[in-house]
């Protein structure tokens, strides 16, 4: 195995703290004045300067420098935190990626613009004049009272150097608080064959004296302080008057409070190793790679089991039997390694809904919910885009502006809520606003006017709404940078649907919308079961599935031409996959009825024989087959034929056009 | 150079010295020390050195002296890895057989 390109891997961390970066801005915005919140974006700019130079991206870290500084100010109270100093950080965010994935383009007019507006935005938060600053420095040596000698012994994460920090830097700004004496301790260095030389082994025992409090020395330390080893010890005071009042800070007090802290630091540290050593970073296509090996093994253990069940051997069989449960096994813990949680990707919408907010002069408040369900991390990649093309619409045509919410009895903020929750097989993602609601009329009239209806057509209100996700329909009024261009609904749709899923969406005037978004919790192996109709046999997705029926001959003729059958007091439409997939055979006698259902719709299947259930890994139809929506893929069966996997969805819209006619017909 | 004895090896070095090449350093006097009891490491005195070297550097000794092997530098520490000692805290309470070999200061 090959060690992973580190020009790679600080990409990858690069682009994690930017993430981080942008959380922490956005949280500022609701709170300008916490003090974390700026301590960890200066620590997250300072860290990406750090290792951005170290790593060769240059321009990366020289523009990181200046909004590095910028916070520092804010950090130091020299400037206020604004909402304009927050918002041109986040712009120079943004750049930040575009210096990281190309370092190499033209960037500098668009550094220096966005440096411009950085400088003005500080600026225009009152940069105090340097007199200013002397004064607010003041009292601090006058509350430190004289000079204070320090034995500060630490060591760093092993990892400090690999992640950005110089510890050459460190001890500089120890040397900066006054006069320092360093002693580096080289025992815990290894031979060089077991050394991992990016880490660090080298610790340090500095003997400062200064008359800067002890939270100056803690400061030095401030980027790697949850995860090194430190210890800080008032050794001597020097009062500067002999009137001078007892130190606040006795030495014994000191050295007590050092000695108190010690077991709960250390059992601090020891934690946050031992949860560092828990997590393992492996790229995403390794996972794939082994999930596609899994994918084959299921298959080999079907062809195993179906040979086991010829044979009389009793051994081989329970060989067999062991190996299924293996193989289940490990396929659900394959499966739980790339789930994710569905907060990777709602954590992206909080910027975009800033953005928007501001671009479109609209209050929005954004909440999300049910950020801890998991997906197959596939579906998480490919849900992002449309996500942003559903909340964009969510902003742009339902939420109105502050103005007329108001006029319409409302809170002035308009709400947009994500939420993810976890039935069964599938996981439901929820996009839902409290605006104005889709104008059925207009929605109707645009459909009319680009022939994708015929005009005065009788369609059911849900019909009606999933007109807007047609090819190039769209109701704005304007094309605006944000949607209108009746691009994106569509792709929205398409994208859903090649993930397995369906798509959903109620509104009410006046009140609102909410599009649904149903998808599979993973794309690989599903749990089928498996039926036949004729000679050939077909896999339905055990989520599907509410119940199985027997149809007897006698039922089967006598519901010929109504395709109804009662299920509890209701009618439940049925189609005759035998006559729908044109077997030429005869049915069997005790045929069945499979239900299905996806949400509140159901229909049955009647098929000639259920064979029982199926783990089924999901292999892609070929091209030639994108065009028969009656298929979500194949599988191969343990004979090694194959099995055709149906799409539960448009079975159930096929069996409800069905139903329709009938009734449309009386 | 001081206190070298026939047998040492001489090993010239990169001119950089730091994170970025600290891996293929390793591997190359790793793979000198597996040919050769001693090292005699030849550091240009313009070369960019960071503290990763240093602690290559030690790591390297400690090696060499557990198998009865050494590692010395071709002359004084200079230059970058001069700075590198002085900033990280080296040259303070330095023991006299780190003297002798980072400065080539005759041991008292």
């Amino acid at each position: 195995m090959t060690n992973p390109d580190p020009i790679s891997v600080f990409r990858t961390e690069a682009a994690e703290l930017l993430e981080q970066i942008e959380s922490g801005l956005l949280d500022l915005t609701r709170s300008l004045d916490d003090r974390d919140q700026i301590d960890a974006v200066f620590r997250g700019l300072h860290t990406l300067k750090g290792s951005g130079a170290m790593f060769g991206f240059d321009a990366l870290a020289a523009f990181t420098h200046h909004c590095e500084t910028a916070f520092d100010r804010v950090r130091k109270g020299d400037v206020p935190a604004t909402h304009e100093l927050v918002s041109a950080v986040l712009s120079a965010q943004d750049h930040m990626r575009a210096l990281l994935e190309t370092p190499n383009g033209d960037h500098d007019a668009m550094s220096a613009a966005l440096l411009d507006g950085l400088h003005r935005a500080v600026n225009g938060a009152g940069s105090p004049a340097p007199a200013a600053v002397a004064a607010t420095a003041a009292p601090v040596a006058e509350a430190a009272g004289g000079l204070s000698e320090w034995r500060i012994r630490f060591s760093l994460p092993v990892n400090a150097m690999a992640n950005g920090t110089n510890p050459l830097g460190l001890l500089d700004e120890m040397r900066d608080l006054g006069e320092c004496r360093i002693v580096a301790d080289t025992a815990k260095v290894p031979e060089l064959s077991a050394l991992e030389p990016r880490d660090i082994h080298i610790g340090w025992d500095v003997t400062l004296k200064t008359e800067r409090p002890r939270a100056d020395i803690e400061d030095v330390f401030i980027f790697v302080m949850d995860d090194m080893e430190l210890e800080i010890t008032e050794v001597a005071v020097e009062r500067a008057t002999a009137e001078a009042k007892p130190a606040e800070t006795p030495i014994a007090k000191a050295v007590v409070v050092a000695e108190r802290d010690a077991p709960a630091v250390q059992a601090a540290n020891d934690s946050k190793q031992a949860k560092s050593a828990e997590n393992v970073r492996v790229p995403a296509e390794r996972l794939d790679e082994m999930m596609d090996r899994v994918g084959e093994l299921v298959i080999a253990q079907s062809r195993l089991t179906q040979l086991a069940g010829t044979a009389a051997d009793l051994g081989l069989r329970s060989v067999s039997e062991e190996i299924e449960r293996l193989s289940g096994e490990l396929r659900d813990t394959m499966m739980v390694l790339r789930m994710m949680p569905v907060a990777s990707l709602f954590s992206r919408f909080r910027r975009l809904v800033h953005d928007l907010s501001r671009e479109t002069g609209k209050e929005i408040e954004l909440i999300t919910e049910g950020e801890s369900t998991e997906v197959d991390k596939t579906v998480i990649d490919r849900l992002a885009d449309p996500l942003v093309h559903l909340v964009r619409n969510s902003i742009d045509h339902g939420l109105e502006k502050p103005e007329e919410r108001i006029a319409a009895g409302k809170e002035a903020k308009g709400q947009v809520i994500l939420s993810a929750h976890q039935t069964g097989g599938e996981v439901i993602i929820t996009i839902k606003d409290d605006g104005r609601g889709i104008n059925r009329e207009r929605v109707r009239a645009k459909a009319e006017s680009s022939g994708i209806i015929q005009p005065g057509a009788t369609l059911t209100d849900q019909d009606l709404l999933q007109l807007i996700f047609q090819p190039g329909f769209s109701t704005a009024q304007a094309v605006t940078n944000l949607s209108g261009r009746g691009v994106g609904m569509d792709v929205v749709k398409k994208t859903v649907e090649a993930l397995r899923g369906t798509i959903d969406i109620a509104s009410k005037p006046g009140e609102g919308s909410e599009v649904s978004l149903r998808i599979p919790l993973t794309l690989a192996i599903i749990e089928g079961l498996l039926v036949r109709v004729g000679q050939g046999c077909y896999v339905i997705p055990l989520s599907a599935v509410e119940e199985c029926l027997e149809l007897s001959l006698e039922d089967d003729l006598r519901s010929r031409g109504r395709s109804f059958i009662s299920l509890r007091d209701s009618l439940v439409p049925f189609l005759r996959l035998r006559e729908l997939f044109r077997t030429g055979t005869q049915p069997d006698p005790h045929q069945k009825v499979v239900v299905i259902s996806t949400g509140s719709e159901r229909v049955g299947l009647v098929v000639d024989q259920i064979i029982g259930d199926h783990q089924t890994v999901i292999k892609s139809m070929s091209k030639l087959h994108h065009d028969v929506d009656t298929f979500s893929g194949a599988t191969i069966l343990g004979d090694g034929s194959v099995a055709l996997i149906l799409d539960v969805t448009h079975l159930v819209a096929a069996g409800q056009q069905q139903e329709a006619q009938l009734r449309a017909a009386g | 150079m001081s206190s070298t004895l026939p047998g040492d090896a001489p090993l010239t070095l990169p001119t950089t010295l730091t994170i970025k090449t600290i891996v293929s350093v390793q591997e190359l006097i790793l793979d000198f020390l597996n040919k050769n009891p001693a090292a005699v490491l030849d550091i240009d005195e313009a070369a960019q050195v960071d503290l990763s070297f240093v602690q290559l550097v030690m790591a390297a000794r400690k090696q060499a002296e557990a198998r009865a092997g050494r590692v010395l530098l071709a002359r004084p520490a200079s230059g970058d890895l001069y700075d590198v000692l002085k900033r990280g805290g080296f040259l303070d309470g330095m023991t006299p057989d780190a003297a002798h070999f980072w400065l080539h200061q005759e041991k008292n």
